[in-house]
């Protein structure tokens, strides 16, 4: 119990791209609660296809019933919310397919999500996905390197930089 | 303690969910939002979404603080989208 309180420097965790798609800023983003980091920091991913991956490893702490967004919490205690598209909610599942279920432990890279982009957009919604780290109290430093706006990453990029306090 | 029923379709979804977090995060002391007995951390937005809260959910407020839990009360009470 009382090693907890003689944690050491933690390292730096990768946040890898969700999606294969272009980079953006949050403040891109058509949603003030994500625009202004309301949720907390991070980046956004505007989709080329469907396939969403783990951003991280660890535990699947939410998986929500609307299939359209959820969230994983690393082993160094990183909180990770992935949001496919803007006001998806609405859409109540329809269009999204889920490979895992809330409780799960997933690596990196894991296959966690189908989604129906077209049937986002036919729904009048944004596919734009945020990335967001949801416990922004308990990390000491993020960092986003600007060249990685705008450019297209995959599911196997590293692109944003956290460490743990 | 007060209890209120969710009323909009969504639930407690991200909007709703960030805006909680923020309303307390101030409170000196713990901030609970009580699911059938299960108490979860009004101050974590991933706690929150965690609830998996639909419409016609019940939950406890509690809170240190009272003022804040009247207003998570309020608003927890009109949530519309």
């Amino acid at each position: 119990m009382f090693n907890l309180f003689k944690k050491k420097e933690s390292q730096s965790q990768w946040v890898n791209s969700p999606i294969q798609g272009r980079i953006e800023a949050l403040d891109s983003v058509p949603d003030p609660v994500f625009a202004g980091k309301m949720v907390g920091d991070g980046f956004a991913v505007k989709p080329a296809n469907g396939m969403v991956y783990a951003p991280i490893s660890g535990e699947v702490v939410q998986l929500f019933g609307t299939k359209h967004a959820f969230g994983i919490r690393s082993s160094e205690g990183l909180e990770v919310l992935v949001h496919v598209g803007i006001d998806t909610v609405q859409l109540k599942g329809e269009g999204f397919e889920a490979h895992v279920a809330t409780g799960d432990q997933v690596t990196q890279g894991q296959l966690v999500l189908s989604v129906d982009l077209e049937a986002i957009e036919a729904a009048g919604k944004s596919t734009i996905t945020p990335v967001i780290v949801t416990n922004m109290t308990e990390v000491s430093e993020l960092v986003l390197a600007s060249e990685i706006i705008g450019s297209d990453k995959g599911p196997t990029d590293a692109v944003l930089s956290v460490r743990m306090k | 303690m007060k209890t209120v029923v969710i009323q909009n379709e969504s639930g407690l979804h991200a909007r709703p969910c960030s805006h909680i977090a923020n309303m307390v995060k101030n409170v000196a002391g713990d901030v609970y939002l009580i699911k059938e007995g299960k108490p979860y951390n009004a101050k974590s937005i991933m706690s929150l979404m965690g609830m998996g809260v639909t419409k016609g959910t019940a939950l406890e407020i509690e809170c240190a603080d009272p003022v804040v839990e009247e207003s998570l009360y309020q608003f927890l009470s009109n949530l519309s989208e």
